[in-house]
């Protein structure tokens, strides 16, 4: 939260015990989670050459100093608040709970009976809760100690916490629609019976094609947007209410007639 | 799991426009998501690419365009498909965007909620001719929870000549050149525009005839026969040409009508390459500086290069490309134009300073008497912001073939040049003054510098010659032999011998002399005299006339006095001279933006290209110009 760079780095040195040193999977799991990763990325380029491709970085097996320093800077831009820039005043206090909240089934709420030995990767999680400057932490545990089991003071948290969720777009029911006409680059030129792949996130891919008027139709999906790929060319194209119908999709980048036709 | 999803609705590619050219295409938003009801709805457009063309070295965040605030409102009965609730609009001053656009802003129709509304883009004079890239962000909480969406969808705006789309395929050919520069920035702004482009450094015209020739099958399949909507030519240009090669053979990129009347005349068929993909509706343009200026030129490519099919355009502005980061795979890339003063001095050395500003400061006040009466700028203020300035040489050659008796003194063997030959050089190149050759300039625009004779060849004639100042023709012409007598076109009487004696009769009888053999028959013995070197010449009486025989040898010449005359006896010689002719170019240049010299140069708009702007655009269905016009062009 302060955007403190050179702390992160530190990470990645051997001065970190090598079994949670950081390296590789740290910098692929933070170049995805860039903004223009998705947007300006090569069909199958990798997350680090396409990092070291866009910053005009050297391409190479591994990050180079420099080129980690700004994906580190590109990261934590990413929440757009830097807090000592922001003129924020706050003490971070970390606390454990171990083990002993996991979340129900729907992973939104806590499990009220929780079974034992279970292995859930959703109670794996990492929550932040936000206090008033004054009054503090409310209510606070008692000792200064972490979370013990049936204790109150953390359920009573998330009780009065207002939360903030960030939901990819992917939604049920399965009832919306894809329903475009795919378009040229130019956005002149209607694609006419044009192999189409659609790709929902986690999904197998679904095959189509365009008709004679470069309309393509796929039904039942989930609300949010999904990949879509002709002649080669990805693009993000919106699941929309089945009402909408036969929209204009430019695809962006798409070449008409390559050089050798 | 409860999402706030928004969706585009309408297209994902629209246009921008500005109050005085309203784009005609309209943005749509609708929510998508299978939240019924939430409140504190916030939907905000996000430009993910803000300043990018301004900063290249320290990307920006993004930057938010505008906020809709509302909420959404469970819909009564949902019918299937459909999101079980609506985005409704709050009534509150701060729910929808309030800020008012400024006369020159550059912005997009949106529809969400119901309501359309014009989002301002960031303003033309970082962003001009881009493509702007649009994320959605929504906030709400339903229930308890706060929810968030961010679109993985981009919705595009774009602005520039395809404000006026072609609505057919675009095909864009980058000629490349000794300016990377702007032929990279060129390539990435036409990638983001075109359908097809096709990058080859010295790419000719016949190869881009053959290319569309070789893609009009698929583009004509694509197009249901329609065709091509614009065929983009990416290459150098000035007022008087393209810088382009007509033929991969040819040794410079100059198209002109001088060179393609020479490449038409050599080859007829040169861009008879069969059907090119082109309609009536097709329009080809030259993106290149300033050859809008030529109606004429582009008339005749028009005609010539692709069959009479549809219209070619070039502007009437010095031609910009520009790109963030050429090294870089994407980012914006931007078209625009640039102002130019622009004068050539009539001297061979450097002007100085004070009189390239002084000559552009005249030029200036010209340019602004003649295209903004009632408005004009002020030198004096304006000159600041004039920050590429270029004081350079325009060199070019003449050459010129001439005549022996118009280049050398026609009493001396030695082919000496006469002492100034300025006089011919004004003659040949005003002559030229009505073919683009140079520039449609003539002698009072150019500086002559010295000549050199390139070649020099005799030919088969032999001919006689008073001496100067007699101008009058050859006295005789023949292949072996002269006859100088009453039935020539000169007199006879007018060649008097040494003393005034009229030369009563001059003949030679073929039979007599062999080849290259001159005979001169006079009727005295004496008052003659021969100079000759290498030339035997010998006198004889023969029926009461003095004969003059001898043998004149390759390009030799003879000078005979006779009487008060110098007659010459040799063969004509072809002269092939070279006269550079020189001058210096300045000029003045600023970004192209409104003309309102009321407000400070920073705050003009800046213009952004329309190829349906007469001003900015020259068509080959314009009137030719006029003679002074094309003179003009070469000032």
């Amino acid at each position: 939260m302060n955007d403190d760079v050179p702390f992160w780095e530190k990470q990645y040195t051997t001065s970190i015990p090598e079994s949670q040193r950081w390296g590789n999977t740290e910098d692929e799991a933070m170049a995805r989670a860039l903004p223009d990763f998705e947007t300006t990325r090569q069909p199958g380029e990798a997350p680090i050459p396409w990092f070291e491709r866009t910053r005009s970085f050297p391409n190479s097996a591994t990050l180079s100093t420099a080129a980690r320093k700004q994906l580190i800077t590109d990261y934590m831009g990413l929440d757009g608040t830097n807090v000592k820039d922001a003129g924020l005043d706050f003490e971070l206090v970390r606390h454990g709970c171990g083990e002993n909240f996991p979340l129900d089934e729907t992973g939104e709420e806590m499990d009220e009976a929780p079974s034992d030995a279970q292995q859930e990767q959703l109670d794996r999680r990492v929550e932040l809760f936000f206090f008033d400057k004054q009054l503090g932490v409310q209510p606070k545990v008692g000792d200064g100690s972490n979370s013990k089991p049936s204790s109150k003071e953390y359920p009573e948290w998330r009780q009065r916490a207002t939360e903030l969720r960030e939901i990819s777009a992917i939604g049920n029911p399965r009832d919306r629609h894809v329903s475009v006409i795919l378009l040229s680059n130019s956005g002149n030129v209607p694609l006419k019976q044009r192999a189409v792949t659609l790709t929902i996130e986690g999904e197998p891919p679904l095959e189509g094609k365009t008709d004679d008027n470069g309309v393509f139709e796929q039904p039942g999906l989930p609300a949010g947007d999904h990949r879509l790929r002709v002649d080669g060319v990805d693009s993000f194209v919106a699941a929309t209410p089945t009402s909408i119908v036969q929209r204009p999709h430019v695809v962006v980048g798409h070449i008409l007639i390559a050089e050798d036709a | 799991m409860a999402d706030l999803t928004f969706a585009l609705a309408g297209k994902n590619v629209v246009d921008a426009g500005t109050a005085t050219g309203s784009p005609k295409d309209t943005a749509e938003i609708v929510y998508s998501g299978n939240i019924a009801a939430a409140k504190n709805v916030s939907v905000t457009l996000l430009e993910i690419d803000p300043g990018e063309t301004q900063k290249p070295d320290k990307p920006q965040k993004a930057k938010a365009l505008a906020t809709f605030k509302g909420e959404i409102v469970a819909a009564a009965t949902p019918a299937k498909g459909q999101p079980p609730g609506d985005f409704k609009l709050g009534t509150g001053p701060s729910d929808t965007p309030t800020q008012k656009l400024d006369p020159d802003a550059i912005f997009f129709q949106l529809k969400i909620g119901g309501q359309t509304f014009k989002i301002p883009l960031r303003s033309l004079t970082e962003e001009a001719g881009r493509r702007f890239e649009v994320q959605i962000q929504a906030s709400g909480t339903a229930g308890k929870k706060k929810v968030k969406f961010t679109s993985k969808a981009l919705l595009f705006a774009r602005f520039g000549h395809f404000k006026k789309d072609p609505r057919a395929p675009v095909i864009a050919f980058i000629t490349g050149g000794d300016d990377g520069a702007f032929f990279e920035a060129s390539a990435f702004f036409w990638r983001q525009h075109a359908d097809v482009v096709v990058q080859k450094d010295g790419m000719s015209l016949q190869e881009i005839v053959q290319s569309l020739a070789a893609r009009s099958k698929r583009v004509l399949e694509e197009t249901g026969g329609k065709g091509w909507g614009e065929v983009n030519i990416v290459c150098h240009g000035n007022p008087i040409s393209a810088s382009i090669r007509i033929l991969p053979s040819s040794k410079d990129r100059n198209l002109r009508i001088t060179q393609l009347n020479k490449v038409l005349a050599a080859n007829p068929s040169a861009f008879a390459a069969g059907d090119l993909g082109l309609s009536s509706s097709s329009r080809v343009v030259f993106r290149s500086c300033n050859v809008g200026k030529r109606a004429d030129l582009l008339q005749r490519v028009a005609k010539d290069v692709f069959g009479g099919i549809c219209e070619v355009k070039a502007p009437k502005f010095l031609q910009v490309y520009a790109v963030q980061d050429v090294t870089k795979s994407g980012g914006p890339a931007t078209e625009s134009f640039v102002e130019e003063i622009r004068k050539h001095l009539r001297v061979d050395t450097k002007p100085s300073d004070a009189a390239a500003e002084a000559a552009m400061a005249a030029k200036f006040k010209e340019m602004q008497d003649k295209n903004a009466p009632g408005k004009q700028q002020s030198f004096g203020i304006e000159k600041a912001t004039f920050t590429l300035k270029k004081i350079e040489p325009a060199t070019n050659s003449l050459g010129i073939s001439l005549a022996h008796e118009a280049f050398l003194t026609v009493n001396a063997n030695d082919h000496s040049p006469i002492t100034d030959p300025t006089a011919l050089f004004v003659e040949a190149l005003d002559k030229q003054q009505t073919t683009d050759n140079f520039d449609f300039s003539g002698s009072k625009r150019w500086k002559f510098g010295k000549h050199e004779v390139t070649s020099r060849k005799a030919v088969a004639e032999l001919e006689v010659r008073a001496s100067a100042p007699d101008t009058r023709p050859p006295r005789g012409v023949g292949n072996s032999f002269i006859t100088i007598g009453s039935s020539d076109a000169v007199k006879a009487e007018l060649i008097k011998l040494r003393g005034n004696a009229a030369v009563n009769a001059l003949h030679s009888p073929a039979a007599a002399l062999g080849d290259g053999t001159i005979e001169v028959n006079l009727t005295s013995k004496t008052g003659f005299r021969v100079i000759g070197k290498g030339a035997t010449f010998n006198a004889n009486g023969k029926n009461g006339i003095t004969s003059l025989t001898g043998n004149v040898q390759g390009d030799a010449t003879v000078t005979v006095d006779a009487g008060t005359e110098t007659l010459t006896i040799g063969r004509s010689h072809s002269v092939q001279v070279n006269v550079p002719i020189n001058r210096f170019l300045v000029s003045f240049r600023r970004e192209l933006r409104e003309n309102d010299p009321k407000k400070a140069f920073a705050k003009r708009a800046v213009i952004v290209p329309d190829i349906d702007n007469t001003a900015h655009y020259g068509s080959s269905k314009d009137a030719a110009p006029t003679d002074a016009e094309l003179a003009s062009l070469g000032d």
